[in-house]
């Protein structure tokens, strides 16, 4: 089944976060528990895992962009 | 609670000490105490030439590292104490809940610190300390400098740029105003250290580190922490524009790198070919490649890599 991962929320007052990094590559199948990217915000670096295993189909952001609570980062099938 | 005594070594051996401590230790909460030879430590996704004159730190033998937690650059030097506290998280940003623990400890030993902005902590108004934090495989590492006695004017000399404009995505260090714990504090780095060590709770229990991961702290210091590729070559893409002085003339420099590498550059002096910039294509951001580079172009290379870098 397709569907999107957004953007975490991981505290209250966080409206956005900084998106650092792709820990996969499109078309690159994961676990779940597996990290698939990095945000920063606070000056926390969060490895954001996945709850379900699954296939990276497409990346909907770039690394370094500034993005919204609950936006979409990318396109998945869950297993 | 779990207290590891940290060996003595580079500041690239600390970060990765660190981070084998953070992934190989998975059970009970951790304590670590340490501190640096001099160092200039950035942030995981900062601008490292953004935030420090990287050839000025090599002149001065003083090494910069990237860590792997988020937020702003810091200057360590043995006056500057750092802790670590490795817990369990749940995935959302918990400043309050670790320092609660540093900041009872600075209390019981009479330093009346308060936190300030999200994970500073401030004595008298000023800045004593700065924290980040890495958050992977439900844990969570926290890490915070504690200003001691450290020598300010090193640290107000490596920290910042000016005179310059840079344009990336990096994520910029926020400057604060900053004051040692020594000013109100009577005793030496050691008493402090202990002082602290002993404020924590009862129940903290001293446990050691094994030669395997000591062994893999050195490995990880020189495959990453000591290397160019993940010091500088991580840095994001960035334009930058200075103006200065070359010779008693001035000069005006524009340049794109990417993963640390010049993509394209202009240099505008009258004592300088107009094709100048050219020899600086493909250059690695690399102090030592750079000051050869300006060798070529000018009597004063000194202070045009100091430019560049």
């Amino acid at each position: 089944m397709q569907k999107q991962i957004t953007m975490p929320q991981l505290r209250d007052e966080m409206k956005s976060g900084v998106f650092c990094a792709w820990l996969k590559e499109e078309g690159q199948p994961y676990k779940k528990g597996e990290p698939i990217f990095e945000i920063e915000t606070d000056k926390v670096v969060n490895q954001i895992t996945a709850s379900e295993d699954g296939v990276l189909l497409r990346k909907l952001v770039e690394e370094g962009d500034e993005v919204t609570v609950n936006a979409p980062v990318a396109d998945v099938e869950a297993r | 609670m779990k207290y590891f005594a940290v060996p003595d070594g580079t500041p690239a051996f600390h970060q990765a000490l660190e981070q084998v401590v953070f992934e190989q230790i998975q059970e009970d909460s951790i304590l670590m105490l340490w501190s640096n030879s001099p160092a200039i430590v950035c942030g995981a996704y900062q601008n490292i030439y953004q935030e420090t004159s990287v050839y000025r730190a090599w002149k001065r033998g003083i090494p910069v590292i990237r860590r792997d937690s988020g937020g702003g650059t810091v200057y360590h030097d043995p006056g500057n104490l750092n802790y670590t506290v490795i817990c369990d998280s749940d995935g959302s940003v918990n400043y309050d809940g670790v320092m609660a623990g540093i900041l009872t400890a600075l209390h019981r030993i009479g330093v009346p610190a308060e936190k300030s902005k999200v994970c500073d902590i401030t004595l008298h108004g000023r800045k004593i300390s700065g924290s980040a934090q890495k958050i992977s495989g439900g844990r969570l590492l926290h890490h915070g400098t504690l200003l001691f006695d450290t020598d300010l004017t090193v640290l107000h000399e490596v920290s910042g740029r000016s005179g310059r404009t840079y344009h990336s995505r990096a994520i910029p260090s926020n400057p604060a105003q900053v004051v040692n714990i020594s000013q109100y504090w009577q005793g030496t780095m050691a008493d402090f250290r202990k002082a602290l060590r002993a404020a924590y709770p009862a129940d903290l229990t001293e446990a050691s580190l094994t030669e395997e991961q000591l062994r893999l702290a050195e490995q990880l210091a020189e495959e990453k922490y000591g290397s160019w590729a993940w010091t500088c070559g991580r840095s994001p893409a960035f334009l930058c524009e200075v103006t200065g002085e070359l010779s008693g003339k001035p000069i005006q420099l524009r340049y794109e790198a990417k993963k640390g590498v010049i993509t394209a550059c202009e240099l505008r002096s009258p004592l300088l070919d107009p094709h100048a910039g050219d020899r600086f294509l493909g250059a690695q951001l690399r102090p030592e490649a750079i000051e050869a580079l300006c060798q070529e172009i000018t009597d004063e290379p000194d202070k045009l890599a100091e430019l560049i870098l």
